[in-house]
């Protein structure tokens, strides 16, 4: 990839600009489309037709909205903390696209093909609750303090089971490179027709992502698992006292986090970038493509989720973790250990 | 242990008879309706806003009289003898200029009430809902289709047979009075009998003559004002108050007296 983008740019900074940038522009136009999709999928869900008004069936909302947001007075609580309010949402969008550098978007493309990707991801997506924690105390609001101290009890729970299941999937892979893992399920040798895709594994493996999914997410803080926004019990938790394009930065931290942990668990767990179909539709561009589907598929079931569970309670979220996959993901890690061991 | 895995079981069962049926809904038809381009059928005999047909209006104020929060204001004149006004479409002959048909549909209650006394069906309830204003006295919808100038010239017409009905009431009275005498001065021969009732007519002349003067002079100052439309609109509502006070008054009255 970087050798492609010299071969017509002057090579130097620009090159690397242009290369680290390609994210980001992925993530700006999945967030435009995300947050429409999140709307019509709730509408109709609720038999109702979400945005109409803009564009064909509403297409061009979170444009609009974008152009609201930007217009916004920039307001700072006169009590907050000046210097960690603002610097807060910054430090969460940092974090969530500091974690797309190992991800292997294409064959084609990744950041960095560091050796300790997964470890690197896992590593920078808990700045984001130090961000959360940052933006709840800075605000001087006891509703985005509650939101906070709820999230640092969240995050540091659940980043068990979710380390616990990676580690899993890297005992059999052998390797924390997510371009390897990736590489490695290449080719569709199961049964003769499925993908070797890991989620093909052994039946553990199907375990283990669903621990997985379940951890993550949690740790993007969707419903039910939303308890740092409830926005219905904790007003808006740490975003309370945003407005205008800092708290869209926090929007779009949100969506960028949907997208990076499913874009983790295709990785992991369904061939990141490989074909389903063996190498057929094939190369560095359909590589991207297959690379998306699969994580906005992932995505579409986490807004699905959104909108068939209600919230659950601070204590039943402790249970859930604690008592159920904490326990599970540790007997799940000893299963796979010796599946690996016996095959 | 048996316990959390019956738990999980049933905790993943029901999470996806859940997410079923978010996805039937996802697929089943909106009930949305898109209000300005699509709208719903009302059901018959809906109640939103009162529409006069003031060609069939005869003037008759039974409406005004029916509303229980006095939002209908209606202002009639005599039309003169030569005047004709035509028919109402239900066949009644029209017999007052209606020059002033009000409506406040901020005081309106929506009772129809007003719609069934009408004796010509030209009050009615109409299909339209969306006149809300800025300004609630942009809600005082005026129906009358008469002009600042055919209302004067209607009370100038009706002022002008009044007094010359009142004259030749005067002259046919005179004309009495004067047989009368005459017959008493062919009688008796009473000199003073007729004395007194020649000394008497021109008295009673002046008294009478005087009244149409004093309205004319009111009337042209009504006019003068006219020029200015607040004015004349204050004049009116004033009138129209003073109207009202009295209808009321003769109510209670009325009422008092049923007692």
């Amino acid at each position: 990839m970087q050798q492609f983008l010299e071969s017509f740019l002057p090579a130097g900074p620009l090159v690397v600009f242009v290369f680290s940038i390609i994210p980001l522009m992925i993530i700006l136009v999945y967030a435009l489309f995300a947050i429409w999709l999140e709307r019509k999928v709730a509408g109709h869900m609720q038999d109702r037709l979400g945005p109409m008004r803009t564009g064909w069936h509403g297409w061009a909302q979170t444009i609009a909205d974008l152009l609201k947001m930007i217009q916004k007075e920039d307001i700072v609580p006169a009590k907050a903390d000046r210097f960690l309010f603002k610097l807060a949402p910054f430090i969460a969008f940092a974090a969530s696209y500091g974690a797309f550098v190992a991800i292997p978007l294409s064959s084609g493309y990744i950041g960095s093909m560091i050796d300790v990707g997964v470890f690197y991801i896992v590593a920078i997506t808990s700045l984001l609750s130090v961000s959360i924690i940052m933006a709840g105390w800075a605000s001087n609001n006891k509703w985005s303090l509650l939101g906070a101290m709820r999230t640092a009890a969240q995050t540091v729970s659940y980043e068990v089971p979710t380390v616990v299941t990676i580690l899993s999937v890297i005992i059999v892979t052998g390797t924390l490179n997510l371009m390897e893992v990736t590489e490695m399920q290449t080719g569709n040798a199961f049964l003769g027709f499925l993908p070797s895709w890991l989620i093909f594994h052994s039946p553990f493996m199907v375990i283990a992502f669903g621990l997985f999914f379940i951890a993550t997410l949690a740790e993007a803080h969707r419903v039910p698992f939303d308890l740092p926004e409830s926005e219905s019990e904790l007003v808006g938790g740490y975003q309370t006292e945003y407005s205008g394009m800092r708290w869209g930065l926090f929007m779009l931290t949100e969506y960028a986090d949907m997208l990076l942990l499913s874009l983790v668990g295709v990785t992991l767990f369904f061939g990141g970038w490989n074909s389903p179909f063996g190498s057929f539709m094939e190369g560095p561009l359909w590589g991207a493509f297959w690379m998306l589907l699969k994580g906005m598929i992932l995505v579409f079931v986490m807004m699905w989720l959104r909108w068939t569970l209600p919230r659950l309670r601070v204590d039943q979220l402790m249970n859930l973790c604690w008592k159920y996959l904490i326990p599970l993901s540790f007997v799940n890690l000893v299963l796979i250990a010796l599946w690996e061991m016996i095959f | 242990m048996v316990k959390a895995l019956t738990d999980t079981y049933s905790a993943f069962k029901s999470i996806f008879i859940g997410m079923g049926i978010t996805m039937r809904h996802l697929f089943t038809r909106s009930v949305t309706v898109q209000y300005p381009e699509v709208r719903d059928k009302l059901p018959e005999r809906v109640r939103m806003k009162l529409h006069v047909n003031i060609d069939d209006c005869i003037g008759c104020r039974l409406c005004e009289r029916a509303c229980p929060v006095e939002c209908i204001d209606i202002g009639t004149i005599k039309s003169t003898d030569d005047d004709d006004l035509g028919e109402t479409s239900t066949g009644h002959k029209k017999k007052l200029w209606v020059d002033n048909f009000d409506i406040d549909m901020a005081k309106c209650c929506y009772c129809e009430l007003c719609v069934h006394p009408c004796p010509t069906n030209c009050i009615t309830m109409v299909e339209e809902y969306e006149y809300s204003t800025y300004d609630r006295r942009d809600l005082i919808f005026s129906f009358s289709d008469m002009t600042p100038e055919q209302i004067e010239e209607a009370n100038r017409k009706l002022e002008a047979e009044e007094e010359n009905k009142r004259r030749k009431k005067e002259e046919a009275r005179l004309a009495k009075e004067k047989k009368a005498a005459q017959k008493d001065a062919d009688g008796g021969g009473d000199a003073s009998a007729g004395e007194s009732s020649t000394g008497k007519s021109p008295a009673g002349k002046s008294t009478t003559g005087e009244s149409p003067f004093g309205d004319a002079d009111s009337s042209s100052a009504k006019s003068e004002a006219s020029g200015d439309a607040d004015a004349d609109r204050e004049a009116r509502r004033e009138a129209r108050e003073a109207r009202r006070a009295a209808r009321k008054a003769e109510r209670e009255a009325k009422k008092k007296s049923e007692e």
